[in-house]
């Protein structure tokens, strides 16, 4: 292997030396080869790969705007199916944008190949060419005979003639058949099409980039976060504890008491913490090691709360080691005044609330692998079993004694039922309206909790009701957020976990766990669904992640419910994305 | 995952595992996994199903991103984003120019810690009712999201027709609801208590213009190590042929280079000139042409090792030279592999720099002589790690912050009530205990762990003999170990072998004659065996170095009130020690329970009778069955008009 890889980079070599770029020394950083669709035994991923190729001529025809020879070739003589763009009715409206559906009345068929030319059209006419971008998930495999019945998700996004913003988000059903070498198109149906629209014309997006009018002036950010982690990890020792995920949060507080949010934002092993103040007029500035703030160890989750309530922001840090908690003098800057060491896991996300209701404010501590379970260099855990993984790291409920010291309650309250999950994230809320604070906390790799406060008199005890109230949410979970999206004034919840598509496709075939029963490769099926929405009935959750249409977060991680259009109905936006690196060969 | 055990009970699998090892292998090597995502924005219409408008809201960013929080940074009305991401940047401010309306409420709670509510409200609910009848309701929460503290500052948008008619927080740990009068759209401060909402007085602002660009990643980097590595034994080839052992004791820098390669003859002509200043700094260097290793590999033509001397002749090379074998760019390989998380093949050229038989850092690409220099100066005056140096940017270490030793990280675990998990941990900790070189520092921490071992027992109430071998191994390898020794009595004591214990405390006592507990441990023993002078003997020792010990001064008057020995029982000492212990310890049961022996000793029935009935409903308040039974039985003897002789 060694060999190999070796030979093949002779040639890199002849092409670096011409174009002076530093050239490479053969057989060093030897890699190893791709998983590849075709030899696998998998008909159906093979059909999967085929299909989007030939999808590739319709994306440029979209893309360009032009329909050449190709895209009619892409069909058969046969070929019956709908407009890309079908009738519409508009379904929510604000002051910016117009929200349309298909409105399900009976569309013109196209037919031949010169029928599809015209259904692509229906989409494109209106567009501007060049603006446009289109992207496809192949979401479904049926292998036949001769052929297979594909379903795709489309996103597309652009602008019309008129200078409107656009947004296509669509499913079609397809039928292929094989013919000769090629696989032909001779069906297509739209199972779901809906459209954005701005009302005016919008050159720019809702949102700005505002990153570089805000921090671009400020050196730790031209100097270190402008960089992203692959840059880090060809120059630190993996000893400064320097990791590939890049689970590093950001907590937003007032640092200093004037009034102006600030943000704390978390960083890798063997890169500092930074801490934004910000000014008067958006922008920021890093104070982090002034404010003795600037932790080199890799850091996930940070809080800013007034812990000892003197009205300053105290922070919380969490490191690998543990929690590192530190008092604000008032004027921002902070002193280590306990250093909590979590000998259980390595904790994620921290979320803090008075559970216990003694008028300070306790930490819990979101933990995911066990300690010393992960190879430092790989930084992967081994979940068992993948789907209903038992074998995470400890949760850690801490009680706020006062002075700045702590202790562990986990256990005593009843929190460490189901805790040796993959936990990523908890969040409090009050979610049944008795006056106590209850405790959702996602896991990867399988189900999450609830945990429901049932006090007694002055004993308090949780007791996990995820599956009594239906949130078990089976899958990878990332995060979890409360809000009420339906302004019946109960709290709902979110649960963002992964969507795949290759998940989607794999699962549903025969071949796949094909000795397991109809209920584990269910379960398999749910841990590629993607996020999850929980509409609070009042006497439980309903599962309405479908309906609602929010499930298509793909590998989704931050989640919260935020207001975008300040129309008083919560809106939901998530951050997504694992690992994109240099080589596009994903995996 | 499709050869993942689906039963806890199955092993895993070693293709499950090797596939995850597979997979991260081959992101250590640079393939992406599920990348290039775009963020999601889901606009809510109206509690119905959401329209996805990620793109279109400029959201559709491919950062890998992580943590997201909303939070309105520019003060004008509605949420904008800061996301972290694992992708450049680091950090992501998207504002918020959507504009559907530009109308909302956005309020800062602020609890009364006096009426048990945390300062920050974090819990707190609010029903904010709009004048349509809508009602909207908000949570305040600190950590939610993954890895995210959204703001303090709650949102309420207000919609284009409508304002508000009533604001309600239901603070966290009251029952009702508290009404706030005066809020309309704009930014309030709320008090608990206050009933009245205060507008806030900073202005909104209007962010200067500004981009940002990522920086193109340069290939070269300069790799310095937080801790040196043993250098494995590098051999090289002399232009003569034969086979020498590379010296890495010096400082050393070998640099891989080949004549065809521009960079390496750049950084050799680079060395070269700075020939006074490295030999100054004691600095060794040798170029290692690896041309010939490059054709073993590929199976071309030897090189013409004569044109590579010549190469080297141009330039004037002074230091040393030679040729590099392939095990020797395998071994250099090895080391960087070693060291990075991203496998990348070593550019040529490559230096690294040795002192002491470790490496210290190494260069891909070429290396700044000023660097080198620093570099070479740093490992010649402290040639230990120094994590400082292999960071980028400065700041700071929070490990000496963090306990480390593993019995106080044994307490965590017993303080959270996982007796199993700690037992675990110290079992792991004798393992890792190999590390230690100092053979007597090994020993003693050895002793430490199997004493809190017998410990994790106690705690867990097993019977005393699952814990006594760990005291003994404890005092095997610690023979004058307090805690153990005291551990060992005490087991020993439960389990009727006083006797057993005698002599290891008294071996500890001579080696901590300052240990009073020591002493009263042996006094107790004493006791128990009968041997009343000489537990009297050593209740003196420990009030001698510790004159405030109760257990000492209690257990001294017990035993002069009630010793059925001659020698022993002394009334009138008993009666001065139980003034002394009345003054003291008046709410203590146990030593209420010794005064009224030395009374009823001395003969004071009443007052004895007295303290007895006091001792007794301390006592029974603390329900402690065994004392309420002896205490009853004593008390019936006082009445009587007798004392209370042990047996």
């Amino acid at each position: 292997m060694r060999m190999l890889s070796f030979l093949s980079l002779i040639a890199l070599l002849g092409v670096a030396v011409a174009d002076e770029l530093p050239p490479e020394i053969p057989g060093t950083g030897v890699a190893t080869p791709k998983y590849d669709p075709n030899h696998g035994g998998w008909d159906s991923e093979r059909l999967a790969e085929e299909a989007s190729l030939q999808l590739n001529v319709l994306k440029d025809a979209l893309e360009t705007g032009s329909a050449g020879a190709s895209l009619a070739a892409m069909v058969s003589e046969g070929f019956a199916g709908e407009a890309l763009r079908p009738l519409t009715v508009s379904v929510f409206e604000d002051a910016v944008v117009d929200v349309r559906r298909a409105s399900g009345g009976k569309s013109v068929r196209f037919e031949g190949k010169d029928g599809w030319v015209k259904a692509v059209q229906t989409l494109t006419d209106p567009l501007q060419a060049g603006q446009l971008h289109a992207k496809f998930k192949t979401i479904g495999v049926d292998v036949e005979n001769d052929g297979a019945q594909l379903r795709f998700e489309i996103r597309l996004d652009g602008q019309s003639k008129d200078g409107k913003r656009l947004q296509v988000n669509a499913q079609w059903a397809t039928r292929w058949q094989r013919e000769g070498e090629q696989l032909e198109m001779t069906r297509f149906e739209i199972t779901d099409y809906e459209e954005i629209l701005t009302k005016r014309p919008h050159p720019q997006p809702l949102f700005a980039d505002a990153t570089g009018a805000s921090l671009g002036q400020d050196p730790a950010f031209q100097q270190q976060l402008a960089y992203g982690i692959d840059h880090w990890l060809a120059r630190l020792d993996t000893r400064t504890g320097i990791k590939v995920g890049g689970w590093n949060g950001l907590a937003i507080g007032d640092a200093n008491g004037d009034g102006i949010e600030d943000l704390y934002v978390c960083q890798n092993g063997g890169l500092p913490n930074r801490l934004f103040l910000g000014r008067a007029d958006g922008t920021a500035g890093d104070v982090a090691a002034a404010a003795g703030v600037d932790w080199l160890e890799t850091s996930r989750g940070a809080l800013w709360i007034d812990l000892d309530n003197d009205g300053d922001q105290d922070l919380i840090v969490a490191v690998s080691e543990g929690l590192l908690v530190h008092e604000n003098d008032g004027g921002g800057r902070f002193q280590v005044r306990s250093a909590e060491v979590l000998p259980f896991a390595v904790p994620y996300s921290l979320a803090a609330a008075d559970y216990d209701q003694d008028g300070d404010l306790d930490i819990f501590a979101a933990c995911y692998d066990r300690r010393g379970h992960v190879d430092r260099n790989i930084s992967l855990a081994r979940p068992v079993p993948y789907h209903d993984a038992n074998n995470g790291g400890r949760n850690a409920l801490l009680r706020n004694e006062g002075g700045f010291r702590f202790s562990h309650q986990t256990k005593r309250v009843g929190l460490d039922e189901h805790n040796t999950r993959y936990s990523y994230a908890a969040a409090w809320a009050d979610y049944d309206r008795d006056g106590d604070l209850d405790l959702y906390v996602a896991n990867d790799f399988g189900r999450n909790n609830l945990y429901r406060q049932e006090r007694q008199g002055d004993r308090i005890r949780f007791v996990d009701v995820a599956e009594e109230m239906g949130v078990l949410d089976i899958a990878a979970g990332m995060s979890a957020a409360w809000g009420d999206y339906d302004n019946d004034g109960l709290l709902d919840l979110y649960v963002s976990n992964m969507f795949s598509s290759a998940g989607n496709r794999i699962v549903t075939q025969g071949q796949f766990l094909a000795n397991e029963d109809k209920a584990t490769r269910a379960l398999f099926l749910r841990h590629a669904r993607g996020n999850s929405l929980f509409r609070n009935t009042g006497s439980g959750f309903d599962d309405v992640s479908i309906d609602a249409a929010v499930t298509q977060g793909r590998w989704a991680w931050g989640s919260a419910f935020a207001d975008l259009n300040n129309d008083g109905w919560q809106d939901l936006v998530v951050a997504n994305g694992f690992i994109t690196q240099a080589d596009t060969g994903d995996l | 995952m499709s050869q993942s055990p689906t039963k806890e009970t199955n092993s895993p699998g070693e293709t499950y595992l090797d596939a995850w090892q597979d997979l991260a292998t081959r992101i250590r090597h640079g393939n992406s996994f599920s990348g290039r995502e775009p963020n999601s924005a889901f606009l809510n219409t109206r509690g119905q199903r959401f329209a996805d408008i990620s793109l279109m809201a400029g959201l559709g960013w491919k950062d890998d991103g992580r943590g997201l929080a909303w939070t309105d940074w520019d003060r004008d009305g509605d949420l904008d984003l800061w996301i972290s991401n694992r992708t450049a940047p680091r950090v992501r401010f998207l504002r918020n120019d959507y504009e559907a309306s530009p109308s909302s409420a956005m309020l800062r709670l602020e609890g009364d810690p006096a009426r048990r509510c945390p300062r920050d409200a974090i819990g707190a609910v609010v029903t904010m009712t709009l004048t349509n009848g809508q009602r909207l309701v908000r949570h305040l929460s600190a950590g939610e999201g993954f890895l995210s503290q959204s703001s303090k500052w709650l949102h309420f948008g207000l919609g284009e027709t409508s304002s508000i008619r009533q604001v309600a927080v239901r603070w966290p740990g009251t029952e009702t609801e508290e009404v706030f009068q005066g809020v309309s759209a704009g930014r309030w401060h709320l008090r608990q208590g206050s009933g009245k909402a205060v507008r806030d007085k900073n202005k909104s602002a209007t962010l200067p213009k500004g981009s940002w660009e990522e920086p193109s990643t340069e290939s070269n980097a300069h790799v310095i190590l937080t801790d040196p590595r043993d250098a494995p034994t590098l051999r090289y080839r002399g232009w003569d042929g034969k086979e020498r052992t590379l010296n890495t004791q010096s400082p050393t820098l070998t640099v891989l280079w080949a004549s065809w390669c521009q960079p390496c003859l750049r950084e050799l002509a680079a060395l070269t000139k700075a020939r006074a200043q490295l030999e100054k700094a004691g600095l060794q260097v040798i170029a290692l042409n690896m041309e010939e290793a490059q054709a073993s590999l590929t199976g071309d033509a030897a090189p013409d090792l004569r044109a590579i001397q010549k190469t080297l002749s141009g330039l004037r090379w002074p230091f040393a030279s030679g040729r590099a074998s392939t095990s020797l760019v395998e071994d250099l390989d090895g080391a960087q592999q070693a060291i990075l998380y991203r496998q990348e093949p070593l550019p040529l050229p490559s230096s690294f720099l040795w002192h002491r038989g470790q490496l210290f850092s190494f260069a891909k690409g070429e290396i700044s002589v000023a660097a080198l220099l620093r570099e070479t100066k740093r490992v010649t005056q402290t040639p230990t790690a120094h994590p400082d140096h292999a960071v980028p940017l400065p700041g700071r270490w929070s490990t000496q912050h963090f306990i480390t030793n593993p019995i106080a990280i044994a307490n965590v675990y017993l303080e959270g009530g996982y007796t199993e998990d700690a037992r675990q941990y110290l079992e792991d900790s004798l393992a890792k205990l190999d590390r230690v070189s100092d053979p007597q520092i090994k020993r003693m921490q050895e002793a430490d762990i199997a004493h809190m071992l017998g410990e994790t027992y106690r705690l867990e109430n097993a019977p005393p003999k699952t814990a006594l071998p760990h005291y003994q191994r404890a005092l095997q390898l610690n023979p004058t170990h307090p805690a153990a020794a005291l551990s060992y009595a005490r087991a020993l004591a439960a389990l009727k072998r006083s006797k057993e214990a005698i002599p290891v405390l008294e071996r500890v006592l001579k080696q901590f004659p300052k240990r009073h507990d020591i002493a009263v441990q042996l006094g107790n023993l004493h006791q128990a065996l009968g041997q009343d002078t000489k537990a009297i003997a050593q209740y003196h020792a420990a009030l001698d170095a510790e004159p405030s010990d109760f257990e000492a001064l209690n257990q001294l008057c017990w035993i002069h009130a009630t010793s059925a020995q001659q020698a022993a029982r002394n009334p009138r000492q008993a009666m001065t020690l139980a003034q002394t212990i009345a003054q003291r310890y008046g709410n203590n049961a146990h030593a209420l329970d010794t005064v009224a022996a030395a009374l009823a000793a001395a003969g004071q029935w009443e007052r004895a009778t007295q303290t007895a009935q006091r001792a007794l409903a301390l006592a029974q308040q603390r329900r402690d069955p065994r004392l309420v039974r002896d205490l009853q039985a004593r008390l019936k003897l006082y009445q009587s008009r007798k004392p209370f002789t042990r047996r």
